[in-house]
């Protein structure tokens, strides 16, 4: 009785001149390998990843930059103030100095603010009334999971009642504002300019149209979302006007541009899992063409004597 | 083995022509302009071009099919292989055609390559056959 202790494939080569039918075979089954699946990946779709998402909770910071505009019930009737100077010394006529108090939270303290709480009291004369409030928020507002963005932001709060009111409060959310994708490496401060030109003497620099205008022209900014207001009606004689606001800084989602590698790497797991399947069935064709000697070659072992 | 991968590399391309007669109003609507309406000019010229294209189709299938079953080139492996490999190409290719409704231009080229070539190398095949078979007569 023999036992096998060992066995090894003896192989059967078939060879053919270079400018020969079987060379030019398998010359197209190699490009059958190649070229198809290419195609394959590309008509499918996203291919080449143009862009990614990604969540980050931005860092946001108020620059203490802020005008606040109280509307009467008659076009006159304008109460403002404001955090800059030269704005106060314009309008010096209608400033009205309230107890401004600001506090940023963050509240499940993992270093980046999660909420600003804004609170104003402007005290009130007798023959002053509030309908329409307009204020403004500066932040800065910092990205930094791919590209360290750096921008400006700017909080636009706006009510206008039906009647005069002691009160309002509004809640909303930040929201960054893309137009394009974030690049995903390198910084990108080309936003991290002034919105308020805070020592400009023109009064047409501080002109709410112009300045809205001006910071919508920015492909990055932002914006506050899902903006509540509660108002409060009717006016006591002595009491302040009270503004505040609460306006959280959540996690959002965020596109960007994904950097080369990231891209090759995408296309080249979706070609390669094709091109296995192609290598399967290329196999399978080649096996059969050559076996069957569908294509005149030379044969030879490879047997050692 | 290579014998009946032909025959159906063949039939697969016959019928998915014949199945491209009854459905090819989406192709034409995706090569005329979008304002265009399936009732004018622009498309009757186009479904008369594409109608014209599918015929030429069939008749070069069916010179194939004459090779074929004629013997001619049914031993032929190097016809068989480019044939069975351009048919089976073919049928793919009509099938996206249909299924994704292409531009009915690229009709043209599926024409082109998965019906002129093979049809071509059949009949230069057949030409040298009947030309070896005419020898061998006029010897005798």
């Amino acid at each position: 009785m023999l036992i096998k202790v060992f066995s090894a494939p003896i192989t059967a080569d078939q060879y053919a001149p270079l400018l020969s039918k079987a060379v030019i075979v398998k010359l197209c089954l190699h490009l059958l390998i190649l070229i198809p699946p290419f195609f394959i990946a590309y008509s499918t779709k996203g291919l080449w990843l143009r862009e990614e998402f990604y969540q980050e909770q931005p860092d946001v910071e108020f620059t203490r930059e802020l005008i606040v505009i109280l509307h009467g019930s008659t076009p006159h009737s304008i109460l403002t103030w404001s955090t800059l100077p030269s704005y106060n010394r314009l309008l010096q006529t209608r400033i009205r100095i309230p107890l401004f108090k600001f506090r940023e939270e963050d509240a499940n303290q993992d270093g980046i603010r999660d909420y600003i709480d804004v609170s104003m009291e402007f005290p009130m004369q007798l023959d002053d009334d509030v309908t329409h409030v307009t204020c403004l928020l500066i932040h800065e507002v910092k990205l930094s999971k791919h590209a360290l963005v750096t921008l400006r932001g700017m909080s636009y709060l706006d009510y206008a009642a039906a009647g005069q009111g002691h009160a309002i409060h509004f809640s909303g959310e930040m929201r960054v504002r893309q137009r394009n994708a974030l690049p995903s490496y390198g910084k990108l401060t080309t936003y991290n300019t002034q919105i308020l030109n805070s020592s400009s003497p023109y009064a047409s620099d501080y002109d709410l149209n112009t300045i809205i205008t001006n910071y919508l022209t920015r492909n990055l900014s932002t914006f506050v979302d899902n903006i509540i207001p509660v108002w409060q009606y009717g006016q006591a004689v002595g009491q302040p006007f009270t503004l505040s606001a609460r306006i959280y800084y959540p996690n959002q989602l965020l596109f960007y541009q994904p950097e080369f590698w990231q891209v090759v790497k995408f296309a080249w797991i979706q070609y390669l899992a094709i091109v296995i399947l192609f290598i399967f069935v290329a196999d399978v064709i080649t096996r059969y063409i050559f076996t069957n000697f569908l294509i005149p070659t030379i044969v030879m072992s490879n047997e050692k004597s | 083995m290579i014998i009946p991968t032909r025959f159906l590399s063949l039939t697969v391309h016959l019928i998915t022509t014949l199945s491209l007669f009854w459905s090819r109003e989406p192709n034409l609507l995706s090569c005329i302009p979008e304002d265009v309406t399936a009732d004018s000019e622009v498309y009757r010229v186009k479904d008369v071009q594409l109608v014209a294209g599918l015929c030429l189709m069939l008749a070069l299938l069916l010179i194939e099919y004459a090779g074929f079953f004629s013997g001619l080139s049914l031993f032929n492996s190097s016809v068989s292989l480019i044939s069975s490999f351009l048919h089976i190409t073919a049928c793919i290719l009509l099938l996206f055609f249909q299924a994704q409704a292409w531009n009915c231009d690229t009709f043209w080229y599926v024409l082109a390559f998965c019906s002129i070539i093979p049809s071509l190398v059949e009949i230069v095949s057949d030409a040298i056959e009947i030309k070896i078979i005419a020898d061998m007569y006029s010897k005798h």
